[in-house]
């Protein structure tokens, strides 16, 4: 028994391979952060914390147990608690690490950490805290933002470490993992670069091989030859299982996380319109908002009143994902002479000529007044600019209009009430069936568009009765930053029954109703003129972002409309519609919605909203809402909560189907499992007899009567595979008796961290997934 | 007949002869297993008694003895390979002895014959005709002794015996008696003049056995019996050919378990995987690892085969069939310790 006694300190030993897998697993893992930063110079220090605490582990625990065997034969008192001291050791020496490359001036001979250095770093962190506030991603290397990633991957490299060496599972170190790569996917905007996704994963193959290593290593009694190639398939293998399991779950989740939260009208979209896939960071940048408007645009027009600047028209609603983009038709580039949107009757109509100099504005789609006939873009070629006829938009192949000048002319309609009123409604045509196209409304929705219209009036009247709905004060609609939560699961009926929303609700009903009630109709995304600066030129701000509805009579064309109360210093006239109700507000319209009504990711991310022409890299954007991370990092702990709960699970039911079996080779199974999950060390090469005996060896001292109960089970188990058919033992209660037994006795012989362990990580059911691959991993002959 | 002593006193060697020539062809041990009633034989038992009686002659050697038995229950064949003067011989007497059949010896000498083994054609002069002339394979149990003194000629011709039981000389074919067993023995030692046996030619042989020295208390109880009478000639025989011939058939008998076959070749196959190895175990090895496993577990009286028969012959049945590489040679490992290790690293089917 002595021996058994010896073998006990050395089952901290994992051997230096895993410390090291570790180490090269978690820097693997760290390169996952990669696309946050705009710079490398984060990874000297995060490669230094990681190397300390897999190197320091390697060299602290050949420490000690270079200590234990010089102490002799006996297992020192002192041994169980210097292994607990090991991650103290670590923790000490990534102190270390953090002081000599963050506060040496105030360390210990520029190395120790001192109760001063140990305040400073606790400032460097607060202040790293405060940059992941302030900044985008790619982020600026900051000091503190540094600091604070290190600290970051040296506790994960601290969780890997202590769950692959003493714990010996390191294939539960791929949460670590995990939780890195979760980083640049909630805070990357657009694609995560593939870096993020392959470095974590070979990381995690890197943990897996050592896992299989220990486990052959383990096994093999001195066994000829080294092992280190054997594990190597498996791992590959398993790693690459999880890589696409990993490529496929996430495609699922934004579903989950967007499907019930989803109450806007405005502009939603799954991956139609340019393109874009569904992006869930897309929606985390839907939450920066601006404190201080940021000037967008430059607009020096040859009229005094220019009008809305266009920038792109929502052409289809369905019911619950809002209006959105149908796709564009690139074909047409806006070099050449000929007019873009000549409309229909020049006769109404005004030529404006317009200068615009992009100050902070980045877009795919140039802003222009309605309707343009020419555009010229300086600075960038004309053949990277198309036109799209059907919405009226000029956009960006691949470009973006940031840092750039444009000139163009258009044609403004100016129609007089008359020629509207006189604009007949032509049934039949394809424009008119396109722009009239619904989905199935709510009853209340269609109700209210037959008592506002009447099929007797002209398009124009009954536009202007569905624009009284929302402009007349009796009506009682209210701007409103955020919309009321309703209770209909209709945010259209919500909308038009509650009445509070921003311009983009007002404009989305709008178009529905005017749709339903036969004209055609569509959602237009674009700006108020702005403000006039000091040289004449007017000056587009995020403030002035802005969203209203295009009406299409025939012979005319399309015409707009505003039905949102804005601002009267915002508000452009429209003749056609005048409003009543002009409020002398100076509440900006932009502003920021709730966070209660988040809204999907659009075609395109800063085409979501009309107040989300942001962009992306404005250094001054700061989280409004401080209370989705958590939401997030709460439901993120709860997933790693319930991934961690599932070797639990499956052992249980593993167990109690066993149990219910009641056959010899179950139970011998069940047996097996047991011993695993306490960190028995069994040979898989042993048979039946000679695993019985060790048992009983083990448990002689504690519990005499399982001796007999293994030796049962043993020879139950033996009979049933290897005995003649005729005289195997079928389920027998005095064996499922013998297994209790058993059982009992060896939790008994088991130290209170090993029944925790059982219990909670049941190594058995990772075992068996282990061996599963292992065993179907083809062997090839060597030659001799 | 140099070399080939004839059984004197107590070895009955007329009896096979005269049978020989009453019917070369004769297939007695077929026969035999095929209208032996399928009566429970005690295999455990009998074997028991048969270690007993050897090991009054062999002190101190109950699992050379054990291993020796096996053999015999496998129809196999057992080379006895040790320094001179451990035992060798008197294993091999004492096993012939307590069977009661034919019992041969031939001292292996640089000039012995093929045909003295085989047996020859003499013409007879009254009825002026050749008369086949049995060697001294034609019996029971043949006792080789120092096999690698022989030509390699003379030792391949009792080689194809062991593998073919029978011999055939001038056209004609002689079957050989059942039970066939040869025990050989060899001496490791570098001798001059020795044809030491190929590995190769080893495959014949169903397992190799080390006799090993005496321990101190066997040593000096041999000292004080063997002064007085040589318990070889106390000795008589537990069973006769015909029931070693039942003994056979019952091992045979034995439940064989699918993960038994496959654990069997897995270890096979292992030993051709062998980095440390040149030459790993024939298909061969691995059917007498099988017979062999069989007849272990029959000794234990089980009626069925366990991983734990096949672990405890996998040394002896193949450690002397494998050829080291040059490298795990010199490293100063041996056929032994290989084997050992891939019984530690195959895993038991169906037993975890």
């Amino acid at each position: 028994m002595s021996g058994q006694i010896d073998e006990l300190p050395r089952a901290t030993r994992g051997g230096p391979g895993t410390g090291i897998a570790v180490a090269v697993a978690v820097g693997l893992g760290a390169l996952a952060l990669d696309p946050v930063f705009a710079a490398r110079t984060w990874l000297l220090p995060v490669t230094m914390v990681v190397a300390a605490v897999g190197l320091g582990g390697v060299a602290l625990r050949a420490l000690l147990d270079r200590l234990v065997d010089s102490a002799g034969d006996d297992s020192p008192w002192w041994a169980g608690p210097a292994r607990l001291a090991v991650p103290l050791g670590q923790v000490a020496l990534v102190l270390v690490v953090l002081t000599v490359v963050f506060t040496p001036e105030r360390g210990w001979a520029g190395v120790l950490p001192t109760l001063g250095s140990l305040a400073d770093l606790a400032g460097l962190l607060g202040d790293g805290t405060a940059e992941i506030r302030e900044q985008a991603t790619p982020a600026l290397p900051l000091t503190g933002l540094v600091a604070l990633t290190t600290v970051f991957v040296a506790l994960i490299a601290l969780a890997v470490d202590l769950l692959a060496v003493p714990a010996r599972q390191p294939a539960l170190g791929g949460l670590g993992l995990l939780v890195l790569y979760c980083v640049p996917v909630s805070t990357v905007i657009g694609e995560v670069a593939l870096i993020s996704f392959a470095a974590p994963a070979a990381g995690f193959a890197v943990l897996l091989w050592a896992d299989q290593r220990a486990r052959l290593v383990g096994d093999a009694r001195g066994g000829s030859g080294s092992p280190m190639g054997t594990g190597t398939l498996p791992a590959l293998r398993t790693g690459v299982v999880a890589l696409v399991a990993g490529l496929l779950v996430p495609a699922f989740v934004p579903m989950l996380a967007e499907g019930s939260l989803a109450a806007g009208l405005g502009g939603a979209g799954t991956g139609n319109g340019v393109g874009t896939s569904l992006d869930p960071v897309a929606e985390m940048a839907g939450q920066l908002t601006l404190p201080e408007p940021i000037d967008l645009l430059q607009v020096d027009a040859s009229v005094a009143d220019p009008g809305y600047l266009r920038s792109v028209s929502l052409d289809e609603y369905s019911g619950d994902g809002g209006w959105r983009m149908s796709n564009l038709d690139g074909q047409e580039s806006i070099a050449g002479d000929r007019p873009l949107a000549p409309l229909p009757d020049p006769r109404s109509s005004r030529a404006v000529t317009a200068r615009v100099t992009v100050l902070q504005h980045d877009d795919r789609f140039l802003p222009l007044l309605d309707s343009p006939l020419s555009v010229q873009v300086l600075g960038s070629e004309d053949e990277d600019w198309r036109f799209d006829p059907a919405a009226r938009t000029v956009f960006g192949r691949d470009v973006t209009t940031g840092g750039l000048a444009y000139r163009f002319t258009a044609q403004q309609p100016r129609p007089s009430t008359a020629e509207l009123a006189a604009a007949p409604l032509v049934p039949g045509d394809p424009l008119v069936e396109r722009y009239t196209a619904l989905p199935e409304l709510d009853p209340a929705v269609t109700a209210l568009a037959d008592q506002l219209t009447d099929p007797a009036q002209s398009p124009y009247e009954r536009v202007r009765a569905v624009l009284g709905l929302f402009t007349d004060p009796a009506n009682g609609f209210a701007y409103s930053l955020s919309t009321s939560q309703g209770t209909t699961g209709d945010d259209l009926a919500d909308f038009l029954r509650l009445k509070r929303g921003y311009c983009e609700q007002y404009a989305g009903a709008m178009a529905v109703l005017v749709r339903a009630a036969g004209v055609p109709a569509r959602v237009v995304l674009g700006y108020t003129p702005g403000q006039v600066g000091e040289d004449g030129d007017r000056v587009v701000t995020t403030d002035d972002a802005h969203a209203w509805v295009e009406a299409w009579f025939a012979g005319i064309g399309w015409i707009p409309f505003d039905p949102t109360p804005i601002a009267a210093d915002r508000a452009v006239e429209l003749p056609w519609a005048p409003r009543t109700d002009a409020v002398d507000d100076d509440t900006p319209d932009t502003a920021t919605p709730d966070v209660g009504a988040p809204l999907p990711a659009a075609p395109s991310a800063e085409l979501d909203r009309d107040d989300q022409y942001v962009p992306p890299l404005a250094p001054q954007a700061v989280p409004q809402q401080q209370l989705r991370p958590w939401l997030l990092g709460a439901a993120g702990t709860l997933v790693v909560l319930a991934l961690a709960a599932v070797p639990f699970a499956v052992r249980r039911r593993q167990r109690a189907a066993r149990l219910a079996d009641g056959r010899p080779g179950a139970l011998w199974d069940e047996l097996l499992a047991t011993t695993a999950d306490l960190g028995v060390e069994l040979p898989g090469t042993s048979t039946a007899r000679q695993l019985a005996l060790e048992l009983a060896q083990r448990l002689a001292a504690t519990d005499p009567a399982a001796v007999p109960a293994v030796r049962t089970l043993a020879l139950a188990q033996e009979r049933s595979v290897y005995g003649p058919p005729a005289g195997r033992p079928g389920p027998d209660p005095t064996l499922t008796e013998a297994l209790t037994t058993v059982r009992r006795a060896l939790l008994r012989s088991s130290s209170r961290g090993q029944r925790i362990r059982a219990a909670v990580w049941p190594a058995s059911t990772l075992a068996t997934a282990a061996r599963w691959t292992a065993a179907r991993a083809p062997r090839r002959p060597r030659p001799a | 007949m140099s070399g080939v002593t004839e059984g004197t006193a107590e070895l009955r060697s007329d009896r096979g002869t005269t049978e020989l020539r009453s019917a070369p062809r004769h297939d007695t041990g077929q026969d035999a297993a095929a209208t032996q009633p399928e009566t429970d034989v005690d295999v455990a038992a009998e074997g028991a008694q048969l270690a007993q009686a050897i090991g009054r002659v062999v002190e101190g050697k109950p699992d050379v003895v054990r291993l020796a038995l096996v053999v015999l229950l496998a129809e196999g064949h057992l080379l006895i390979e040790d320094v001179p003067g451990v035992g060798k011989t008197t294993l091999a007497k004492a096993l012939a002895r307590t069977i009661d059949g034919t019992v041969r010896r031939i001292q292996f000498t640089p000039d012995l014959l093929p045909s003295d083994v085989t047996g020859v054609a003499v013409y007879d002069q009254e009825s002026r005709a050749f008369e086949f002339k049995p060697g001294a394979v034609f019996a029971n149990v043949v006792v080789a002794d120092e096999i690698n003194r022989a030509s390699p000629k003379t030792q391949s011709a009792l080689l194809e015996c062991m593998e073919e039981r029978q011999v055939t000389v001038d056209g004609v074919t002689y079957e050989l008696a059942r039970p066939f067993m040869v025990v050989a023995t060899q001496n490791p030692l570098e001798m001059e003049g020795t044809y030491p046996l190929p590995e190769a030619q080893r495959d014949r042989f169903t397992a190799r056995v080390s006799m090993g020295y005496p321990d101190r208390d066997a040593e000096l109880a041999m000292l004080g019996g063997r002064a007085t009478v040589d318990p070889l000639t106390a000795l008589t025989p537990v069973v006769d050919a015909a029931h070693v011939r039942t003994l056979v058939a019952a091992v045979g008998r034995l439940h064989v378990a699918e993960p038994l076959r496959q654990y069997v070749v897995s270890l096979v196959e292992a030993t051709r995987r062998s980095p440390d190895l040149r030459l790993g175990a024939s298909p061969r090895a691995g059917l007498q690892l099988l017979r062999a496993a069989r007849a272990t577990a029959a000794l234990a009286g089980r009626d069925h085969v366990l991983p734990d028969d096949v672990q405890a012959m996998a040394v002896p049945v193949l450690a002397h069939r494998l050829l080291l590489t040059p490298d795990a040679a010199l490293a100063r490992r041996d056929a032994q310790r290989v084997v050992t290790d891939l019984l530690a690293t195959v895993p038991v089917h169906g037993g975890r």
